[in-house]
C-alpha cells in the first residue's frame, strides 16, 4: 500500500483525543451498568477505544458520537458474552453467576462510587444494583439507556438494532422484573400502590 | 381504552419527557385499573429511584492505562506498513514461474515417469503456492493491507 492510500491519521487521531476526553466518563458509566462486575466493565472499556482507533475516520462532528459510542459498548459487550457461553459451553471457563461478588457497589474497588457515597447508598440502593445487574442483557441494554441515559424509544431501537415495540416491551419486562426483585426494598410508590394510593402517585410520575 | 394502549401511552410519555402526564382519557383509565396504576407507578418508581444511584467514576488507573492503550495505537509503529518489496518480489517470482513452468505441465495433463526435474519442479512449485495461498492473508494482516474500514454504527456492525 503506498502512504497516499492510507487512512489520513492527522486529524481523525486528533478526533480520538478529543472523543475521549469527552465521552471517557460516559463509556465506563455506561459499560459498569451493562457489565456489572468491575473488571468486565475496565476490559470492555478498553476494547471500546481500542475499536473506536481502528475506525477514527468515521468519528464526525454532526453525528452523535455518544450514541455510536454507547452501540460499540453495547455490542462489544454482547459479543463478550455470546464467547462466554462458548466458553462455558466446552467447559473451558467456570460461570461466573450475578451474586454479590459481583455486586457492582459493593465489591467495587476502583472507580466505584466512593467510601462515602457507599455509605449514604441504602440496603435498597444496593439491591437495586444488584436486581439491575441480574437482568437479562438485552432488557438492561434497553433499561439502562431509556431510565439511566434517557434515550428514546426509537434512538435506543437505532442503537440496539431492534424495533421500537421491542424496546418498550423489554422495559415494561425490565421493569416488571426489577420490581419482583426488589419486592422487599419497593419504592415509596409501590408500597403506596398497595395501600391503594397510588392514583395521587401517577400524576407526578412524568 | 385497553389496558394494552395505556402501557403504550405510558411508556411513549416518558420518551415525551413533557412533564404533563397520560391524557384525561387514560387517567380515568388508571383511575379504575390497578394493574395500569401499578404499571405506571412501576415506571416512575424505578426511574426516580435508578436515577438517584451513584454514578461510578472512571478509575484513575483505568483512566491512565486507556489513554495509554490509544496512543499507542496511533504511534506511528502501530500504523500499517506496505509489504516489503522483498516480499512481493518473491510473490511475483512465484507467481511468473507458475505460469511458465507449472501451467504447461497442468495443461498437458501429464507428470514424466520416473520424475523429472522438470516434474518435481513443477509439483514443489504448487506446493509452495499452496502454502503461500495459506499464509498471504497473515502476512496481509501483518503488514497491514487495509480494505475499505466498515461501518460501525449499524447494530450488527460489530
Amino acid at each position: 500500500m503506498t502512504p497516499s492510500r492510507r487512512p489520513s491519521a492527522g486529524p481523525a487521531d486528533a478526533a480520538v483525543g478529543r472523543l475521549y476526553e469527552k465521552h471517557k466518563a460516559d463509556v465506563y458509566r455506561f459499560a459498569r451498568r451493562l457489565a456489572g462486575a468491575p473488571a468486565d466493565a475496565e476490559d470492555l472499556v478498553q476494547e471500546v477505544w481500542m475499536r473506536v482507533v481502528r475506525h477514527r475516520v468515521e468519528i464526525s462532528e454532526e453525528r452523535d458520537m455518544k450514541a455510536w459510542l454507547f452501540t460499540i459498548t453495547a455490542n462489544l459487550h454482547r459479543d463478550a458474552l455470546r464467547k462466554a457461553r462458548v466458553r462455558r459451553l466446552f467447559l473451558l471457563a467456570p460461570r461466573r453467576d450475578a451474586g454479590p461478588e459481583s455486586d457492582v457497589v459493593a465489591s467495587a474497588p476502583d472507580g466505584a462510587p466512593g467510601p462515602g457515597a457507599l455509605a449514604e447508598q441504602s440496603e435498597a440502593g444496593r439491591a437495586l444494583e444488584r436486581a439491575l445487574a441480574g437482568l437479562p442483557n438485552r432488557q438492561r441494554s434497553v433499561f439502562v439507556l431509556k431510565m439511566i441515559e434517557g434515550y428514546k424509544h426509537e434512538e435506543i431501537g437505532g442503537m440496539l438494532g431492534v424495533p421500537v415495540n421491542t424496546v418498550k416491551t423489554l422495559l415494561f419486562r425490565a421493569v416488571q422484573r426489577l420490581r419482583r426483585e426488589l419486592r422487599d426494598f419497593g419504592p415509596e410508590t409501590w408500597t403506596a400502590r398497595e395501600n391503594g394510593q397510588c392514583d395521587a402517585k401517577i400524576s407526578g410520575a412524568f | 381504552m385497553r389496558c394494552k394502549n395505556i402501557r403504550r401511552i405510558l411508556t411513549d410519555e416518558l420518551d415525551a419527557g413533557t412533564g404533563g402526564g397520560p391524557d384525561a382519557e387514560a387517567r380515568r383509565h388508571l383511575s379504575f385499573c390497578r394493574e395500569c396504576a401499578a404499571a405506571a407507578a412501576d415506571l416512575a418508581g424505578i426511574r426516580d429511584r435508578v436515577r438517584a444511584l451513584p454514578r461510578p467514576d472512571l478509575p484513575a488507573a483505568l483512566d491512565a492505562r486507556t489513554r495509554r492503550a490509544i496512543e499507542a495505537a496511533l504511534s506511528p509503529a502501530a500504523r500499517p506498513q506496505p509489504l516489503p518489496r522483498g516480499m512481493v518480489a518473491v510473490l511475483a517470482i512465484l507467481t511468473a514461474l507458475t505460469i511458465v513452468v507449472v501451467f504447461p505441465i497442468v495443461w498437458g495433463g501429464e507428470i514424466a515417469e520416473p520424475l523429472t526435474f522438470r516434474s518435481a519442479a513443477a509439483i514443489a512449485l504448487l506446493l509452495q503456492n499452496g502454502v503461500m495461498l495459506l499464509i498471504a492473508p497473515i502476512l496481509f494482516r501483518r503488514f497491514g493491507a487495509r480494505t475499505a474500514p466498515r461501518r460501525i454504527d449499524s447494530p450488527g456492525g460489530l
